[in-house]
């Protein structure tokens, strides 16, 4: 009995306690929140969602199936909600085919797809809780990571 | 009927074709993080036959179309505009709680400070707020005592300035502890809100 009041008394402490602090609204957690943000870019950055070009620069959400363009002489780098960092060089084409972090229903997946160009990769929280669901794919191969930091080129 | 310079480039073209295709590589390297550690990757080719294990600082592999893995040593100058244009680490700020509470502990107010200070410091930061409990208690309330306490620490945050919808709230409940422990365990190091700062 004494376990249930005290129980009880907790849900009813952190209700009012929640109703004092002004409330953050909690967004849902559909696939097409935010998965990262553009952190670096120099020279020309597109992301290409929905078969629209925008012109990218720091700062820029991106989301599952964008895919990311440098042109010569360009860099982009990228931050995942996960703290998953990638960049590319020059004349590369990135895609993040499926991000999702969910705690609330564990998902978590984050499928890239690394068409051509030079990328750096190093791993966030994603690695840790779900290292299954991280695979980089290439034309020539798909690559899986454990927590790490990897450098991969496609020409 | 076909331009004789068509004709006549029409074969260069397709040896060039050819000669790319050829070409057409990826190679995987793999390196040191900030802290010194190195992971393991691994490379599967596209047909899923030959899949190959990189855990050596600097060990990289080559897959080219119609050629066998090839062991290659890589260094950081191979890649200096990628390496140089990946972003800065990230940052985590921990903070605690009393037995079945969402409010942090009184001790946590400096980190929380230390978290908005660190917000508008950096440059395009963002928080996730991850909320965990103990061993104690069943895993839908945890679950549910978890996002309690991270919707705590982020309604601080948002007070202290930081914006809203720079703000994402998690909660993991039980499943990720710091320091696992029986059922029913009392852990003070498990009832934590990880502030983490990307």
């Amino acid at each position: 009995m004494h376990m249930f009041t005290t129980w009880r008394h907790t849900v009813i402490v952190s209700f009012c306690a929640l109703l004092m602090l002004s409330p953050v609204v909690l967004a849902q957690t559909p696939d097409n929140l935010e998965a990262g943000i553009i952190k670096t870019a120099k020279g020309q950055v597109t992301v290409i969602r929905n078969a629209e070009k925008l012109p990218a620069s720091a700062g820029l959400s991106l989301h599952s199936g964008d895919e990311i363009q440098t042109g010569s002489d360009s860099s982009v780098g990228m931050t995942f909600i996960d703290g998953t960092r990638v960049s590319l060089g020059a004349i590369s084409r990135f895609s993040v085919d499926k991000y999702v972090f969910s705690t609330k229903d564990h998902r978590y997946a984050f499928k890239m797809h690394m068409q051509k160009g030079t990328m750096a990769y190093s791993s966030g929280k994603l690695a840790k809780i779900a290292p299954e669901s991280i695979a980089i794919q290439t034309p020539q191969s798909t690559v899986g990571v454990r927590g790490t930091k990897l450098l991969i080129k496609v020409d | 009927m076909p331009s004789p310079l068509l004709s006549f480039l029409a074969p260069f073209s397709l040896g060039l074709l050819m000669l790319l295709s050829s070409c057409a590589s990826t190679t995987v390297a793999i390196m040191p993080d900030e802290d010194g550690h190195v992971g393991k990757a691994v490379i599967a080719d596209a047909a899923g036959g030959h899949a190959s294990t990189i855990d050596t600082a600097w060990q990289g592999i080559k897959l080219s179309r119609n050629l066998a893995p090839k062991d290659i040593t890589c260094s950081d100058k191979a890649f200096p505009d990628v390496l140089e244009a990946l972003p800065e680490r990230t940052t985590s700020l921990t903070v605690h709680f009393q037995i079945d509470s969402p409010l942090p502990l009184p001790d946590a107010t400096e980190t929380l400070k230390k978290a908005v200070s660190l917000y508008h410091a950096g440059k395009l930061t963002r928080i996730m707020v991850i909320g965990h409990t103990d061993n104690s208690g069943d895993a839908a309330y945890n679950d549910r005592l978890s996002w309690e306490r991270a919707r705590a620490v982020a309604s601080i945050l948002h007070r202290d300035g930081v914006p809203q919808e720079h703000i994402r709230v998690e909660g993991f409940g039980y499943k990720v502890p710091l320091v696992p422990s029986a059922p029913g365990a009392h852990e003070a190091r498990n009832r934590r809100v990880e502030i983490f700062l990307w």
